[in-house]
């Protein structure tokens, strides 16, 4: 398969300024996001934070009030973009009376696949779910005969059949069980390197932080941070934290140097663990010194990495986590 | 194009590879049979229950009339029967000969008495005695028999020979309303009446069932969520256009099979009706050309596709099945009101309801077919009346196509009218 323009075009998505105004309120507040090829990028925020709205506007599926959008290459009102794009709604379902490979040659059909090779594709990806071979074949159940998990993944592969140059997933993982959950982070790794750009949302920071290469946090319609992960993080401007184990008798020996606010601001004590953050000017070498000077017995002591969640915590401030942000998932 | 035919195949192909349609179209030919030999089959069954040759005659006229009556009344249909009884009387002994038969029809005896008296020679009035309901066709028979042989009695008091009596008491009135069309060809008024009606009724059910499958269908695609998988790959007025043009397959593939068993069960019926024991009547088929044909699917076509466009928008706002169901009000509304004002354009086919409604177009694709086949439309009307009506389907569509494109990604929340003239007037 040829790829025109995808691999010379600089960015698979890009937005530019760009503004969406709902009756009552301000979806999209201009918005200026660019996104690599070949990279998976997370779009990350709170429910209502815009994401839906900015990946609609990307699909041409809502026109912006102001802004420009580029997709691989070209403006994303150009009709032949639609060949090239994969996309997985937050909101899903299929044709529930229609059988599976009936559903998904039609969605295949949709993107000018011929059916003799949606049906080469089909097989592929069913086997590769699991849905197909070993004595059983769920091509001809019809979808609500299928459980949840097996419909989202019908869905995906819904999405991916065509063998889209960008894929834009809208929650993927959400409603989805850990094994179902791994079979669709699996896929969409292997899509990266296989040269295609994923562009996802999610609430999820964790999940956000092991798969991309860049990320954006969205709230309230703008954009809080946007970057490559490793930039992202290195913009946290809270405290050092440090995660400690003591040996057993050694706890009481050291809660009296973590009392010290002058070297721990603040301590978060999960009794098996201990985890603090260091005050102004005091670095995790100091705190082992004290802590060695004290007769303290260290069976760990890690200095943490910032994560997303922190970091979001930092931008956002705790509204976002309780209007829908995890740091779980 | 491709992506429009592959909208067209999964609405035609899912649709007709279903039970429903398999059964809807069954259904059709099996009701049609129904309405056609159970109302005839009825009538013969409850005219066999009144036993003619186990019916009484009292005749007190003192002529022989009773014997005429009888053997005319045997001598119809069932000629091979024997006539019924007669029972010769004075007038002065009627009462008493009345309360026996009435003494007989209550033991079984007898299945009915008719009494002739003194007076029915000269007025025409007599009496039927029966224990159940009376069929129509019953009374009719008895009074034409009556009705001949007093005729003759009469003729022949005036001095008439029985030859002579019996030519005049024949003669039966009909009146065969002719239509004749401009070109001179001749049809039969009442055919065509009947025809005209039916073919407004069929469009009128056609209409209203597959618009109903367009809003099913639309209402389906919302809340299960496909419509925003499929708007990522096909603009919303291509989902629409290839959604109206496959349920329109298959209505017009349906109603092409419906004909096609009518006209089969039309052209057989004297055998159908041979196999249920019932004497066939003679229903005149219509004679329609190919111009009223063409002209008869053009008004379906755009009748279905404007009001197919209006069940889409309704399909595409609501919000859920029930508020779909209550949505479509206004819809049927315009529907039933136009159904409603076929009995007054039916008795003045050329009056000004009749010339109004074949005008407005969501009227027009019921009532000008039934003018059509009552009386000669001129052809300005005509094209006046499928100029104004194709217009409005296709501004129909267009405004669909629009609503469809911003309303199918909202959930939860029905919009007001007045946002929706906003999304219509909305450039693209």
């Amino acid at each position: 398969m040829t790829l025109p323009d995808s691999r010379s075009p600089e960015y698979a998505l890009r937005l530019d300024g760009v503004s969406k105004r709902y009756a009552s309120h301000q979806a999209v507040d201009k918005i200026s996001l660019a996104i690599r090829p070949g990279t998976i990028f997370g779009l990350l925020g709170p429910n209502g934070a815009g994401k839906t709205t900015t990946i609609r506007l990307s699909l041409n599926l809502m026109l912006p009030d102001e802004g420009t959008i580029t997709v691989l290459g070209v403006p994303s009102s150009d009709p032949s973009l639609v060949n090239r794009l994969g996309y997985l709604p937050e909101e899903r379902g299929l044709y529930r009376k229609m059988k599976v490979r009936r559903v998904l040659r039609f969605l295949a059909r949709l993107k000018d696949i011929p059916a003799a090779e949606a049906d080469r594709r089909i097989d592929e990806w069913l086997e590769r779910f699991q849905m197909r071979g070993g004595g059983r074949d769920l091509a001809n159940a019809a979808v609500d005969e299928l459980s949840r998990g097996m419909q989202q993944k019908i869905q995906f592969i819904g999405t991916v059949l065509h063998d889209p140059e960008l894929i834009i997933l809208d929650e993927p993982f959400s409603g989805l069980d850990p094994v179902n959950a791994q079979a669709i982070k699996d896929t969409v790794v292997d899509l990266r390197r296989r040269g295609r750009s994923v562009v996802f949302s999610t609430h999820l920071m964790d999940v956000a932080e092991r798969m991309c290469d860049a990320v954006a946090i969205v709230n309230g319609g703008k954009i809080v941070l946007n970057g490559e992960l490793r930039d992202v993080k290195a913009q946290y401007a809270g405290p050092p934290r440090v995660s400690m184990m003591f040996d057993s008798g050694s706890a009481d020996l050291a809660s009296g140097v973590l009392a010290d606010r002058t070297l721990v601001s603040e301590v978060d004590d999960h009794v098996n663990l201990v985890e603090v953050a260091l005050a102004p000017g005091a670095t995790s070498q100091q705190l082992l010194e004290r802590l060695v000077a004290a007769r303290v017995s260290i069976a760990r002591f890690d200095r943490l990495e910032p994560s997303l969640h922190q970091v979001f915590l930092d931008r956002v401030g705790a509204a976002g986590v309780e209007a829908g942000m995890s740091g779980h998932g | 194009m491709g992506k429009l035919s592959a909208v067209i195949g999964r609405e035609f192909g899912e649709r007709v590879r279903s039970r429903w349609f398999l059964l809807t179209t069954l259904f059709g030919p099996i009701l049609f049979a129904a309405l056609l030999i159970i109302p005839p089959w009825i009538a013969s069954r409850t005219e066999a229950t009144i036993d003619p040759t186990r019916l009484l005659f009292i005749d007190a006229t003192g002529g022989r009339l009773g014997d005429a009556v009888a053997g005319d009344f045997a001598g119809g249909i069932q000629s091979s029967a024997t006539p019924p009884a007669v029972s010769q009387t004075t007038p002065d002994s009627l009462d008493a000969a009345t309360s026996r038969a009435r003494a007989r029809l209550l033991d079984g005896a007898i299945s009915g008495f008719v009494v002739l008296d003194p007076a029915t020679l000269s007025t025409g009035a007599a009496r039927l005695v029966l224990r159940d309901g009376v069929p129509g066709a019953f009374t009719d028979r008895l009074s034409a028999a009556l009705d001949r042989q007093i005729r003759r009695q009469r003729f022949a008091a005036l001095g008439l020979s029985a030859e002579a009596a019996d030519d005049v008491a024949r003669v039966r009135v009909r009146v065969n309303t002719i239509r004749l069309d401009a070109e001179g060809r001749e049809a039969s008024a009442r055919v065509n009446l009947l025809f005209g009606f039916g073919v407004a009724i069929l469009l009128y059910i056609a209409i209203v069932l597959y618009g109903q499958i367009v809003l099913r269908s639309v209402t389906e695609e919302k809340q299960s969520r496909v419509s925003e998988v499929v708007l990522a790959s096909v603009p919303a007025r291509v989902l629409l256009a290839g959604k109206i043009l496959g349920i329109g397959g298959v209505a017009l593939v349906q109603l092409g099979l419906w004909t096609a068993a009518i006209i089969t069960l039309l052209a057989n019926r004297a055998a159908l009706f041979a196999k249920f024991g019932i004497a066939a009547a003679s229903v005149p088929l219509p004679s329609i050309d190919a111009d009223s044909l063409v002209l008869l699917g053009a008004y379906f076509v755009m009748g279905y596709a404007l009001y197919a466009a209006l069940f889409a928008i309704v399909g595409s706002i609501a919000t859920s099945e029930q508020e779909a169901q209550q949505a479509q009000t206004p819809v049927i509304m315009l529907l039933v009101a136009s159904m409603a004002l076929l009995q007054p354009a039916l008795a003045d086919p050329n009056g000004a309801i009749g010339w109004w409604l074949s005008l407005i177009p969501f009227s027009s694709p019921i009532m000008m077919p039934l003018r059509l086949g009552l009386t000669d439309v001129p052809t300005t009307e005509i094209v006046a009346s499928i100029g104004v009506l194709g217009l409005t389907g296709v501004l129909a569509l267009l405004a669909a196509g629009r609503v469809y494109r911003t309303a199918l990604l909202m959930y939860g929340k029905r919009p007001s009218v007045r946002e929706i003239f906003r999304w219509i007037r909305a450039a693209d």
